[in-house]
């Protein structure tokens, strides 16, 4: 019965943010094959997760948070070596790829100009499109506590690339 | 407020990163067989008929001399003789929902089961938890614990437990194997002694007709499915069994016996007091001659209303206003679809798009069968 319910909305859930994941999931790892895999396994985690049961509201942010889990986890993971087999891999991607990861690079280095912890609320309000509330729920922080964080990073990025 | 307009600027993807086809496939298989994963309505394989069949099998003769088929008759044989048991069967299930409702992902559920044949009057008992079942002096009740409603109208064992009827003892257990090596295709039956005990191997196919495959792989008869039983070699007494589905070619156990015990002291306990039993006539239906799609169309429009001249026709009204009342007291019907058949199911699935008054869209199958007299009913769906 609710149950039921329960499973259509997730469905739902995840069908409408799947772009929105992948695309988050790529500014994180910067490589689209790792990416798609980190959202496969964070939608399998979402559908099968039971207990505590999700509230419909939150449903969308909770998503988000396994993702974003599942991406700090790769980065602090064996994934970070890059093996023979790999380097092998990306002479063979194609232009398009080249150019993602190209972009992702590009927005990756100006952050790293800022603290971690400013970087990712900057990161998911301006490229993912995340509000605060949301980010809250994913990283578990206050709003108030990011908006600060947020307001910091991008007054130190302001004052780095437009010298005001 | 400070203007970032030209980090913003800076830092926004100048491309565009989407899901692959790839990564969309093969989300929208894990979505869509998560959705009818939690749909069961049938589980169990030959209910109702527990004729011991004639030498259809053409098992395997063992070592040891004795086919399939003499084991079980021997140890049917031994177990008409049994006055009382107690055993418990785990099924991955949920405490509350009908005893035909299994999905592979939920927990196991103990039911504890007591059987007694004293002069040849039957009293059973099976309890899960959110829901018991009981079968005294001639009287089959069904209720719901925390809801403390219940149902009197049944004529038989399976009409209130389904499939979960051949558990009522291991004598029925291996009644209805022996029943359904008879009409099943595919199976094959593997018999093998150690250690004093008899093990028995079923391997089976599913059954049923999947030209429209969404019964397909949701209950254990309408899967590839393995069922084992243990025997003592000796007292011919069941000892244990369990039932694994096959499953994306992995095997899933989804219930076993065990924990059996014969001759044990013990009784039926009645109902108890303060559980609000409905009426015995039973489901009257509605809408009688109306295809599924009208029928349908009618009863899941009744629900914006609540309209209870509709409703209660088609199901119990204690359970629509307890259980599904609070959700769907509302709910406006968008759209109705063409009604399919599939697997072994005897009703029809109606597809539907239903806005719950919590503002979610809910896409699904409404599952209806006729009833006893000739109107629609709701099976399941909800």
């Amino acid at each position: 019965m609710v149950n039921d319910n329960e499973n259509e909305q997730k469905a739902q859930v995840v069908r409408e943010n799947l772009d929105y994941l992948v695309r988050f999931a790529f500014f994180r790892t910067g490589h689209r094959e790792l990416a798609e895999d980190l959202v496969h396994d964070a939608v399998v985690r979402f559908i099968e997760h039971r207990h505590p049961p999700v509230m419909p509201e939150n449903m969308r942010a909770y998503l988000f948070r396994i993702v974003y889990n599942l991406c700090q986890e790769s980065a602090n993971g064996n994934r970070r070596c890059i093996s023979i087999d790999e380097i092998d891999v990306t002479l063979d991607e194609t232009e398009e790829e080249r150019l993602d990861m190209e972009e992702a690079e590009r927005i990756n280095s100006i952050l790293d100009a800022i603290p971690e912890r400013q970087a990712e609320i900057v990161r998911m309000n301006v490229v993912d499109g995340l509000s605060f509330v949301e980010s809250s729920r994913i990283l578990s922080v206050p709003a108030s506590t990011l908006k600060s964080r947020f307001k910091a990073g991008m007054d130190k990025l302001k004052q780095m690339y437009f010298n005001k | 407020m400070d203007n970032y307009d030209e980090i913003r600027e800076l830092l926004k993807p100048r491309r565009e990163i989407k899901a692959s086809s790839r990564l969309r496939a093969s989300t929208e298989t894990l979505l869509e067989k998560r959705c009818r994963k939690n749909y069961r309505l049938r589980w169990f394989w030959g209910i109702g008929t527990a004729v011991v069949a004639a030498a259809v099998m053409g098992v395997l003769l063992m070592p040891f001399g004795m086919s399939a088929k003499d084991i079980l008759s021997s140890a049917i044989k031994v177990l008409s003789n049994e006055k009382t048991v107690e055993m418990t069967v785990e099924v991955r299930t949920r405490p509350v929902e009908n005893f035909s409702y299994i999905d592979i992902d939920d927990d196991f559920v103990p039911h504890k089961i007591v059987s007694t044949n004293f002069d040849s009057i039957p009293s059973w008992s099976v309890d899960k938890g959110g829901r018991v079942a009981v079968g005294l002096d001639g009287r089959i009740y069904c209720w719901l614990t925390n809801l403390k409603c219940g149902w009197t109208d049944y004529r038989k064992p399976e009409d209130a437990l389904a499939g979960m009827a051949i558990f009522l003892s291991p004598k029925t257990i291996l009644e209805a194997e022996l029943s359904q090596c008879a009409s099943d295709s595919g199976a094959s039956y593997v018999v093998d002694e150690k250690d004093g005990e008899i093990l028995l191997t079923v391997n089976a196919e599913p059954q049923g007709d999947f030209a429209n495959p969404y019964m397909l792989d949701t209950s254990i008869r309408e899967s590839r499915n393995v069922r084992r039983y243990v025997i003592d070699a000796a007292t011919r007494l069941l000892k244990s069994a369990s039932v694994s589905i096959i499953s994306d070619g992995r095997e899933i156990e989804v219930l076993r016996v065990s924990d059996i015990r014969y001759g044990g002291n013990v009784s039926v306990t009645p109902p108890p007091a303060d559980i609000d039993f409905s009426g015995e006539d039973g489901i009257p239906g509605a809408f009688a001659g109306m295809s599924p799609e009208d029928a349908a169309r009618k009863i899941l429009g009744a629900f914006e209303k609540w309209d209870t001249s509709v409703i209660n026709l088609v199901m119990d009204p204690d359970l629509a206003e307890r259980a599904f009342k609070p959700d769907y007291s509302g709910a406006v019907l968008l759209e109705v679809g063409e009604a399919f058949q599939s697997g072994e199911y005897p009703g029809f699935f109606v597809p539907y798009s239903l806005r719950l008054p919590n503002g979610y869209v809910k896409n699904y199958n409404v599952a209806l069968r006729h009833t006893n007299k000739g109107g629609w009913e709701i099976d399941g769906g909800l």
